[in-house]
């Protein structure tokens, strides 16, 4: 136990949980949409290609898009019905970006469009485990929404060592998590096993918030008899769900700063992703659908939905009773990292895990001051950096100094924002300085190349006129030649 | 009405603001200024209502001559200034002196800096510091304590408690070599001094509210009274006849003030808890150097001042080290 | 004290020489600092900041008569390396709008003088057949607009992508 506290991070704050609202129910699973909107850009930009044109027929399970590699995963089709467009709609993106978009009719039809029959899964070997989670589309749960199975692989070339299984779930109100590990604590462990198997890690320790108890017990209980998995309570800190901060509490490592968990031989997964190839592997079954957690203050009727990817969060929302007028903020995700749902017709991708109706009396707006230095976000800040400061320098727009404090090692988890007492938007500001020194990096890139481009040009030009010259030259010396060489031929 | 701009989360905070934390502060202060009235009478209400009232209108004048937003100058922290301000001067002080050592202490500690937030010194001991050089005389006046009498059976109270000029004398730290004042009498504030100074008791139960409620943090209270207190206790333990107990260091004058009140001034203190530290520390250490080696009886207000300056090299150079790095960042 | 005289007298001859000698040895053709700023110019010699070329601007921006924000292709990042450069401090302005340049292609008659105009090789197509903007090269130097007879040639402004887009600085208090 003392060996544990020694490995608490600095920082962290404790926000009211709100957890209760939802996590004594079960997973509600008898929602079904009307419509699905399936992205074809992801969060990160990368595209993909649609399989199935308007007016096809598409069943439950069927691949509808896919990417250029296995850095983009598939997107199958989440419901049984009809295609209807594939249009230009809004992505999730915060900014209301819109993008191409397969738009699904759904019919009433809950049936897979193929079964394959339960199988022995765990004799599968690696490969045959890698392959079945990169055709299922699988991506991390968490958020991040990076392909599970580039993860897998990174680690099997890197030699990875120690699978670390997230359950944290940290950020108030969500309790997905929690509630899928209270009832499907056994498909979570098997799910677990055959990532060691396909990461070819040897050892997993699963990290789960002591504010689950009930989740622990239940975990502990399926893990009883496998002794390369370890499942450990970990105290209700925010953020303790972070990736470095549970690395270290659970492995006493520290990922380097700048770093990832890599080079420490750690990968990390989330509880859900762990069940979701536990679907994918032994059902054959891609990721068509997800629990999401639709709370706050301003829900009726608050719990966790199993939900398919694509629905437009105005259906789920109608369906857990509607919001109440007194709500004043719709987000995608807790409120620590969540972001504003923009409109009420965009659609719930992998990446969401729950959904929040937040009242004013949740959000508590209030007036911006001036920062009186109280040191509050630096004492909060997990990964030592100094908020206050670093504001200070991304609103003159000194991105450099923004930099040299650290602004690229900000994890926007919004603990500074959390506790300041004059409201500063420290988060904006950082996401803004984050967001400035990328650009000004691809255009440095780009005056590079255009510069270089440049450079070619003129060469070129110099020598296309050099070889006109030499051609006029050739040409001039062709013209006279013939007569000399008759004047030298009548001489000989 | 659900609003739908964008904007960067997080939706959570605290209930705390910084008004909240400025009228906090005030209201662990009262008991300490009030105990002052007790002892010193009228008059320090008097300098007490005029350094509050004069700061607040000297900040609302300020904003309104910028065009910021006057509203401001009820947020608590110009009323804190001349409160603070008020406290440390002696009890019978005249009224003109009270006002133009607030209005100084807001048009030049704070304004001219920018405002909240931006001034490099505490405005409070800027303020107290330019009127003991500026008029010596009046600022070591000393008000004796004339409390009012609640032993018998009916309080009496005495004819210099009711006079707006007071009763005055030297106070415990330059009659240090002639009469010893009791530890006890420090602790409880029956003592000649500074108007809020005087009851350790009081301004310590009020710094552990604050400490409890998270305004200050441990660090620079922790760090001031042993940078005093230690080097007070090798000299006391080496020359005692030449050096004061690091207990009666601690008790008089304004050190219990300053380790809990105006060292830990948010705006000009450090940030990191290293830093704290060693701010905390420097600030202590330099009070027993001023009031041991140098001209001056007190040297809370100098010494408070002298490590303000070097805060923000502080801040530079004592960041916190970032989660996984090797050592701090890269000097910028 | 003639000799002091003497001895002075020769020895500032003695190092005024060595002095001459020494700016003769290594005289530098031209200011160093100019070379490296035109170094990371965008080298489009596209005149839009008033001066010939991007020699030119350097040498302005040295001189101190041109501001180093002035280049509109390198945007915030050329200016703040000028800028640490010259060891001055400007402001930036937070508004970097990116152009691009975009040929309607239904127009475009295939006369290849835009194609001529760039100084990037952003604009490919052969003789008579339509050409096109490889937006991702095309720094918005704005040369190849005047170039096209048919006018279909126009800067549009670059609309921000999943991937280029990010939270804008947040306003000031109202106090």
């Amino acid at each position: 136990m003392l060996k544990f506290l020694s490995r608490r991070f600095r920082g962290g704050i404790h926000p009211e949980s709100y957890k209760n609202l939802t996590n004594a129910q079960g997973i509600d699973q008898h929602f079904w949409p009307r419509n699905v909107f399936l992205s074809l850009q992801l969060r990160n930009g990368a595209m993909l290609m649609p399989l199935v044109k308007p007016g096809d027929t598409v069943s439950r399970g069927q691949l509808v898009a896919k990417g250029r590699n296995d850095m983009v995963a598939p997107i199958h089709a989440p419901v049984n019905g009809v295609v209807t467009g594939i249009t230009q709609h809004f992505s999730s993106h915060p900014a209301k970006l819109k993008c191409d978009t397969i738009i699904i009719r759904a019919n009433g039809d809950r049936r897979w469009g193929e079964s394959h029959k339960p199988q022995n899964y765990l004799s599968l070997d690696a490969e045959e485990i890698i392959a079945r989670v990169r055709d299922a589309g699988i991506v991390g749960l968490g958020g991040a929404g990076f392909p599970t199975v580039a993860k897998i692989q990174f680690a099997r070339k890197g030699g990875a060592h120690t699978l670390v299984i997230n359950g944290g779930e940290c950020e108030p109100y969500l309790t997905c998590d929690d509630v899928a590990m209270q009832q499907y604590a056994a498909e979570v462990i098997a799910g677990v096993k055959l990532l060691l198997k396909a990461s070819g890690t040897h050892k997993a320790l699963i990290g789960v918030e002591d504010n689950k108890p009930a989740a622990l017990e239940q975990l502990r209980l399926a893990a009883a008899e496998s002794d390369e998995i370890e499942v450990h309570a970990a105290p209700s800190i925010y953020p303790m769900g972070s990736e470095r901060h549970l690395i270290k509490y659970l492995t006493g490592a520290v990922v380097p700063a700048g770093g990832h968990a890599g080079m420490l031989g750690i990968l990390v997964h989330n509880i859900a992703t762990a069940r979701a190839v536990y679907q994918a592997v032994r059902f054959q079954r891609p990721l068509v659908s997800r629990v999401i957690t639709v709370s706050g203050k301003g829900i009726a009727a608050p719990r966790n939905v199993e939900v398919p990817i694509g629905t437009p969060v105005s259906e789920l929302l109608e369906y857990c009773g509607g919001v109440s007028d007194s709500t004043a903020r719709l987000l995608f995700g807790g409120p620590m990292m969540g972001q504003v749902i923009s409109s009420p017709y965009i659609p719930i991708d992998k990446t969401v895990g729950g959904i929040l109706a937040l009242t004013e009396e949740e959000v508590r707006p209030r007036p911006q001051s001036e920062c009186i230095r109280c040191g509050q976000c630096v004492r909060a800040c997990p990964m030592g950096l100094m908020p206050f400061q670093m504001a200070a320098y991304a609103r003159l727009s000194d991105f450099s100094k923004t930099e040299a404090l650290g602004v690229g090692h900000c994890l926007s988890c919004g603990a500074c924002s959390y506790v300041c007492p004059s409201a500063l938007p420290l988060v904006q500001y950082f996401q803004f300085a984050k967001g400035s020194i990328n650009a000004n990096r691809l255009k440095a890139q780009r005056s590079a190349t255009a510069k270089q481009l440049n450079e070619e040009r003129v060469q070129r030009l110099a020598k296309e006129a050099e070889a006109k010259a030499a051609a006029k030259a050739a040409k001039a010396a062709a013209r006279k030649r013939p007569a000399r060489a008759t004047a030298q031929e009548s001489e000989s | 009405m659900i609003d739908f701009e964008p904007k960067s989360g997080p939706f959570a905070h605290t209930s705390n603001s910084s008004n909240r934390i400025m009228y906090t502060v005030v209201l662990t202060l009262l008991p300490a200024a009030l105990m002052g009235v007790y002892q010193f009478g009228l008059a320090s209400l008097q300098t007490l209502l005029v350094c509050s009232v004069v700061a607040i209108i000297a900040e609302y004048i300020c904003l309104k001559l910028l065009g910021r937003a006057t509203s401001a100058c009820l947020d608590g922290s110009a009323l804190l200034t001349g409160l603070l301000l008020a406290m440390s001067l002696p009890a019978t002080v005249p009224m003109w002196l009270a006002a133009f050592g607030s209005v100084f202490a807001i048009v030049v500690g704070k304004q001219i800096y920018g405002g909240l937030g931006q001034n490099l010194f505490n405005p409070a001991m800027l303020a107290r510091v330019m009127l003991l050089i500026c008029f010596p005389v009046e600022m070591t006046t000393w008000a004796v304590p004339t409390p009012i009498d609640f032993s018998g059976n009916q309080v009496t109270v005495p004819q210099g408690w009711l006079q707006f000029d007071g009763v005055t004398a030297a106070t415990s730290l330059s009659g240090l070599q002639h009469e010893p004042v009791s530890l006890a009498a420090q602790f409880f504030g029956s003592i000649g001094g500074s108007l809020g100074e005087t009851s350790a008791l009081l301004i310590l139960l009020g710094g552990l509210v604050l400490l409890y409620r998270r305004i200050i943090h441990w660090a620079i209270p922790v760090s001031f009274i042993a940078g005093l207190c230690v080097p007070a206790a090798i000299a006391a333990l080496i020359a005692p006849e030449s050096f004061a107990s690091p207990l009666s260091q601690l008790l008089s004058g304004g050190a219990m003030l300053g380790a809990f009140y105006i060292a830990t001034d948010l705006v000009t203190s450090p940030t990191s808890v290293r830093g704290q530290l060693i701010y905390g520390a420097m600030c202590g250490l330099l009070i027993w150097l001023i009031r041991s080696f140098g001209n001056y009886p007190e040297g809370v207000a100098f010494a408070v001042l002298m490590v303000n300056a070097a805060s923000p090299l502080i801040d530079h150079y004592l960041r916190p080290s970032i989660f996984g790095s090797k050592s701090a960042v890269e000097k910028s | 004290m003639i000799a002091t005289v003497i001895f002075f007298v020769l020895l500032g001859a003695v190092l005024g020489a060595a002095l001459g000698y020494a700016s003769q040895v290594f005289k530098v053709e031209s200011n160093p600092l100019v070379d490296s700023i035109e170094a990371i110019m965008p080298g489009g010699q596209c005149g839009q900041c008033g001066v010939a070329g991007c020699r030119q601007a350097a040498e302005a921006m040295v001189r101190g008569e041109l501001n180093p924000n002035a280049c509109p292709l390198g945007g915030q990042s050329l200016t703040q390396q000028i800028a640490d450069m010259l060891g001055v401090s400007v402001s930036m302005s937070d508004d970097d709008i990116e152009w691009v340049a975009h040929i309607q292609e239904a127009q475009c008659s295939g006369c290849g003088r835009c194609y001529k105009a760039c100084p990037f090789d952003a604009i490919v197509g052969a003789a008579k057949q339509m050409h096109t903007v490889i937006s991702d090269v095309c720094t918005g130097c704005k040369l190849c607009t005047e170039s096209c007879p048919q006018g279909c040639l126009t800067m549009v402004q670059v609309a921000p992508d999943t991937r280029t887009w990010f939270w804008p600085k947040p306003q000031a208090s109202a106090a």
